[in-house]
């Protein structure tokens, strides 16, 4: 090899460069402290550097979602701790009043003592943390209890989201039972069409007051054997419905129905002054001895002191649950549906028809006249024309299937539904618009109204579309003046009902056709209104929704122009014009077009309530027992009062189990805070080993690059090497 | 018959020959930091004058009397390898190859970049975390709502950044491949007036010599030309050199063939593409030019045209837009976009009907309500339409907002999904952050290949510039002991001169005179 000038010099500027090159490198490793500046320099550190990362990231933000929901479970532990102090006293109280005989006063004493400490546990169970209430479920009411107090100012009923507390057995049919979860990093996962986390996914940070504090009553609704019912003996049941407890004493009769309108006749008797005073609904008995009273709990006992009465078979255990209980909601129009129904021993196969009819009363009707006849195809009748197995048409427990003397089961998916709020009588009426303004000029648009295709054509100004659509309509039709921003119009008949319209694709365009939309109309009837009476309609327009307070009169337009009133209150006007109006017959429309809802609610108003005496529903909400024993005291029903002690110690250890439940679910959290931060830890190092300079290793060898580099350029006088010309001569 | 004065021929022309050996000697030495110098010699050869044809002073019997006639030179000859000329000429355009493309994807790493700024992984992961505060609060809680659609904002800004930088990087290459074929075009018509030089002097030369001053600057110009493309060339009889670039003849000895490269209009085609005089387009296999190529036009999975299968700045340009626009349709999926447009989170900002990284932004009607995405559609039973609103529960007498945040918690589990497909051509299937991850990586590896190649290519680089001088450069104690040699031969010349004159000085005045 031959070792030329020019081989030398570019070899000593090759490795100085490179050396030079690894120096800076280094020197930058070691200014940045990082191990490469980018993902070329090491893919696959980088690789792995951003799953670090974004783990670390993760890592954070769940520790920082921990925190949040540690927070609540904190404030929620500490105000359990504060109700069982509470209850303590509630105990003690109860126990110092019924333990020695007291006089009035005192118990009067003891009464606002226990009424005080409901409303203080009420405000513990108000709590308010970072803005939302610990114990209102998922709503964000900021007061989901609260008391209702009976007309002399007494505390009367807890409501959980306006509902009493007794009213539902189970916490998760209360409003807002739904839990608010946060993402722990447990995997989320999430239902599709729902929405909602799978629980064991995410971490629960709310509380369902009414699981805490506890719902429903001991008793349940009065369901009397009529078969036990014999003739011409005596019996005597006390009935409570609501609160009001009534004894009824009547003579058995030889035929069922007979016995059916004595009962119901001995219970208006009974309960006329306060269906008269509007306290309670009045109880009935239906054909199946149900005893009910819309809106309100009723249980039934035999008279223990009535010495010659007979007994009678009644069951309380709520023989009418929603279980077997005709879901008309879930029904299809004009679908034949087949159940399987079990009464004592006997299985039968039940087909029947949903019906199909407009009106939703006559078709729940007919859908239950179907199922009935279907019913006693299968299983007949007594002797005395009865239903063995029949369906319930009374409004309170309509669709539910009985039989008396046996247990009817029901194998199918019918679910529960709830019942209606009846007030002033409502009715809607749906109707279909075509939206002009969303017409193009020229464009040729068919929709079928009534079934019967129209072609017209979109003109310059929707009152050109508004002349060519009445120019095609069909003889008989009538358009209505166009309305709101929309322009939108509906169609009516001779007879002023409103025409379905639909779609159609226009066939000779590629137009999209015009979709109709929907409009709504409500009626308040006007004739089912009680002249006197105050009622409160819900009206819905402009996503705004109000309650419309009116009192209704004899005279028809004074009721209609107090409702007026209330809606300009409400609402207000556009002009001189009112947003919302009511005309003569009730029809409430928005001026402007837009929809508006109307629903109904009653308000009752509070005449001169007389309670006779209390019922013996024993509350499973502490809150609820404590005002129902601080009312017993006050009325000196001191045996219920001591009912009440056994059941705050119960409800008292329930409190406790809810307290180490929440204690769990504290630990759980700081297991995982715990987990997170050791995990955050390891990440971090392994961040470090990934991305942060070896700095020992790297100034080492920096040092070991600086020291070569100088060494080198040394040399660099006698790179160019000493040839034979330094010497000859 | 020897002629008398034969020797002192002899030795003039000895002494012509040495003076020459040291003039090349002379040059060498001059000329040993010339670039593209190649050292010379003097081929020579014994004299032998044969007498066959001019018998006039000669013996028939023997040829005795010609014999000894010293030493005469050929030429001056240069000293190459052409083998290692054209394996210097091939590892040279790989060299320059990757040379650019690591110039231009380290640029788009720069831009891409994840570790040393805040990169899209890190406003991703802050929009996720934006997400996730806002679901652990109300619905209506419109300050941690603005929050949330910040980060958004500030995600779509990167990517409008990055789409923009990624624009420059590409017209500055492309502007930078335009100047590089200007050059490509302004070398070969230097080096086709070579050519033209090369052979009217090649015509004074004897056969087998020629300019070597001027073949070394053709040399030079060859080397040159080797970086921009697979080059071949070979050299004529006449002194002239051939030369093709990717198979096709752009110097034809003294003619320049087809010599003109073009470039096709970028704005108009959109891609970088160029071509011959003759029509053909110009295919390379290697060098800069080609570099250039595969680094504009390379669309990897989503070439389509005149792009290549290459990961260049089009693919990473694809790769965001793919990005921007799953991002953007799973989200505005997620949030019910397709049944009301009003319900997307993220739009285009101009007239395009997808989005990319250069138009998305936060729609208008997140932007002006925030809490949008805290909002769930339900049906109104009572006016018949579908509405959105905190929750299917909320409470219309009241306003009362429920504390589900459920929509939120739905939109970040998007994040989560790794099976969403990132492009129509499969090029990848995973989440969000998965792909992040994949495109830095694809970033990273495919610099670290073309720098694997590229150092390869240096390493023979050199060797064969090592390998070359081996052969071609002077080397200093060569050049000396030749001086030393050659000085010595002049001297011996002389002395020999010297002596044939003492040799006929005897003949003439000392013969016949013994004794005096």
């Amino acid at each position: 090899m031959r070792i030329t000038n020019s081989t030398i010099l570019r070899g000593y500027n090759r490795d100085l460069n490179r050396l030079m090159t690894m120096k800076s490198q280094c020197q930058n490793r070691i200014t940045t402290a990082r191990k490469f500046s980018r993902a070329s320099e090491a893919p696959l550190s980088a690789a792995k550097a951003l799953n670090v990362r974004r783990s670390l990231y993760n890592s954070a933000q769940y520790k920082e979602n921990l925190s949040v929901a540690d927070k609540f479970y904190t404030e929620a532990e500490t105000s359990l701790l504060q109700v069982s102090e509470k209850m303590a006293t509630v105990r003690e109280t109860l126990v110092a009043a019924c333990n020695t005989t007291k006089d009035t006063q005192d118990y009067a004493i003891y009464s606002e003592q226990l009424e005080t400490i409901a409303k203080e546990l009420c405000s513990i169970f108000n709590t308010d943390t970072a803005g939302r209430a610990i114990f209102g479920g998922e709503s964000d009411d900021s007061m989901p209890f609260t008391i209702e107090e009976d007309s002399y100012g007494n505390l009367n009923t807890v409501c959980y989201h306006g509902i009493p507390v007794n009213a539902l057995d189970d916490p998760s049919s209360f409003p807002y039972s739904t839990p608010v979860t946060v993402d722990i990093g447990l995997g989320m996962s999430l239902d599709e069409n729902t929405l909602q986390a799978d629980p064991q996914s995410v971490l629960d940070i709310s509380f369902n007051g009414a699981k805490i504090t506890g719902c429903g009553a001991e008793k349940g609704t009065a369901d009397i054997d009529l078969n036990t019912i014999k003739p011409d003996r005596k019996y005597c049941i006390d009935v409570y419905a609501g609160n009001i407890k009534k004894t009824i004493e009547f003579t058995g009769k030889a035929k069922r129905a007979d016995n059916v309108a004595e009962i119901n006749s001995k219970l208006q008797d009974a309960f006329k002054k306060e269906v008269a005073y509007d306290k309670i609904k009045q109880p009935t008995v239906d054909e199946n001895g149900v005893i009910y009273s819309e809106g309100s709990l009723v249980n039934a006992v035999n008279n223990e002191y009535h010495k010659t009465a007979e007994k009678l078979t009644i069951d309380n255990d709520a023989g009418y649950t929603d279980k077997f209980k005709l879901n008309f909601a879930a029904l299809e129009d004009n679908k034949e549906y087949s159940i399987d129904v079990t009464m004592g021993s006997i299985t039968k196969s039940v087909s029947f028809r949903a019906d199909g009819d407009a009106d939703p009363e006559t078709r729940e009707n007919n859908t239950i006249a179907n199922l009935q006849a279907a019913l006693d195809d299968a299983f007949g009748k007594d002797s005395d024309g009865n239903h063995l197995v029949s369906v319930s048409t009374n409004p309170v427990t309509k669709g539910c299937l009985s039989a008396e003397g046996a247990k009817v089961t029901v194998k199918d998916t019918l679910k529960i539904t709830g019942t209606d709020v009846n007030g002033a009588a409502v009715k809607s009426t749906h109707y279909d618009q075509i939206d002009l303004v969303k017409l193009n000029n020229g464009t040729t648009y068919t929709v079928k109204i009534n079934g019967t295709a129209v072609q017209f054509q979109g003109g310059a100004t929707t009152t050109d579309t508004l002349n060519n659509l009445k120019a095609a309509l069909p003889s008989g039709l009538t358009l209505s003046e166009p309305m709101g921003s929309t322009k939108a119009v509906n169609i009516t008949n001779a007879s002023g009902d409103f025409v379905t319209i639909s779609e159609v694709q226009n066939p000779a365009s590629t137009q999209t056709a015009i979709k109709p939309t929907k409009g709504a109309k409500y009626t308040v009837d006007l004739n089912s209104l009680s002249d006197g009476k105050e009622y409160s309609l819900k009206v819905v327009y402009n996503n705004k929704a109000k309650l419309i307070n009116f009192t209704a009169s004899a005279d028809k337009d004074q009721t209609v122009s107090s409702i007026q009133g209330a809606l300009v209150t409400a609402f207000g006007r556009d002009g001189l014009q009112n947003n919302v109006t009511i005309d003569g017959d009730g029809v409430v429309t928005a001026y402007n077009g837009d929809p508006v809802s109307v629903t109904s609610m009653l308000v009752g108003k509070e005449d001169d309530p007389e309670i006779t005496q209390r019922d013996v529903i024993y509350s499973n909400n502490y809150i609820q027992l404590t005002i129902d024993a601080a009312r017993a005291l006050r009325e000196g029903d001191i045996d219920y009062a001591n009912g009440c002690i056994d059941r705050i110690v119960s409800s008292n250890e329930h409190l406790l189990v809810q307290i180490a439940d929440l204690g769990c679910n504290e630990d759980f959290i700081d297991f995982n805070i715990e987990k997170l931060t050791t995990r955050e830890t390891n990440l971090a190092e392994r961040q470090n080993e990934l991305e942060v300079t070896d700095a020992e290793k790297e100034i080492t060898l920096w040092k070991t690059y600086e020291a070569l580099y100088n060494a080198c350029l040394q040399m660099s006088s006698s790179v160019v090497p000493n040839s034979i010309f330094n010497y000859i001569k | 018959m020897r002629p008398t004065f034969l020797g002192f021929e002899t030795q003039k022309r000895t002494l012509m020959i040495a003076q020459k050996n040291q003039d090349i000697v002379g040059n060498n030495i001059s000329n040993i930091n010339t670039p593209g110098y190649t050292r010379q010699r003097v081929d020579m050869y014994s004299m032998y004058v044969s007498g066959l044809g001019e018998p006039r002073w000669s013996s028939k019997s023997n040829m005795l009397s010609m014999q000894g006639q010293g030493v005469n030179a050929y030429g001056v000859s240069q000293i190459r390898d052409t083998y290692i000329d054209k394996r210097y000429r091939e590892n040279v355009s790989l060299e320059a190859e990757t040379d650019k493309k690591i110039d231009i994807l380290g640029d788009i790493e720069d831009i891409l970049d994840n570790f040393e700024s805040d990169g899209l992984q890190y406003k991703t992961q802050e929009f996720w975390n934006a997400l996730q505060d806002y679901s652990e609060e109300k619905p209506d809680s419109s300050e941690v709502a603005t929050i949330t659609v910040n980060a958004a904002v500030n995600l779509c800004r990167l990517l409008n950044d990055y789409s923009g930088q990624l624009k420059q990087v590409e017209d500055t290459y492309v502007n930078e491949l335009n100047d590089n074929v200007e050059y490509v075009n302004k070398l070969l018509g230097e080096m086709q007036q070579l050519n033209v030089r090369i052979e009217k002097e090649k015509f004074h030369y004897a056969e087998g010599y020629g300019p070597n001053e001027l073949y070394d600057q053709m040399n030079l110009y060859i080397d040159e030309l080797a970086t921009y493309g697979e080059i071949t060339f070979n050299q004529n009889s006449n002194g002239t050199f051939d030369v093709s670039m990717g198979g096709v003849k752009i110097l034809d000895g003294i003619e320049q063939k087809n010599s003109r490269i073009f470039m096709k209009d970028y704005d108009q085609y959109g891609t970088a593409e160029l071509y011959f005089e003759n029509g053909q387009d110009v295919l390379l296999t290697r060098g800069t030019l080609k570099a250039y190529q595969d680094m504009i036009n390379g669309n990897g999975v989503y070439a389509a045209g005149g792009q290549n299968s290459n990961y260049g700045i089009a693919y990473f340009k694809s790769a965001i837009n793919i990005f921007a626009r799953t991002v953007a349709d799973t989200l505005n999926k997620a949030n019910g976009a397709d049944e009301d447009p009003s319900r997307a989170m993220f739009t285009p900002s101009t007239d395009d009907a997808l989005i990319t990284a250069g138009n998305i932004q936060v729609s208008d009607s997140w932007r002006e309500d925030p809490t949008m995405i805290g909002k769930v559609r339900h049906f109104n039973e009572m006016t018949g339409m579908y509405e959105y609103g905190y929750d299917e529960k909320r409470d219309e007498v009241t306003g009362i907002v429920n504390l589900q945040n459920t929509n939120v918690k739905y939109l970040f589990s998007q994040f989560d999904n790794s099976n969403i497909e990132f492009g129509n051509c499969h090029d990848f299937k995973g989440s969000y952050f998965e792909y992040i991850s994949f495109i830095s990586n694809r970033l990273g590896q495919t610099i670290e290949y073309e720098t694997s190649r590229n150092e390869t290519a240096k390493i023979t680089v050199d060797e064969l510039l090592d390998a070359r001088d081996d052969v071609s450069a002077p080397q200093m104690d060569e050049e000396g002991i030749n001086m030393l040699n050659y000085t010595k031969w002049y001297n011996a010349s002389s002395r020999m001169l010297t002596t044939l004159d003492d040799m006929l000085d005897k003949l003439i005045n000392g013969t016949g005179r013994v004794g005096l």
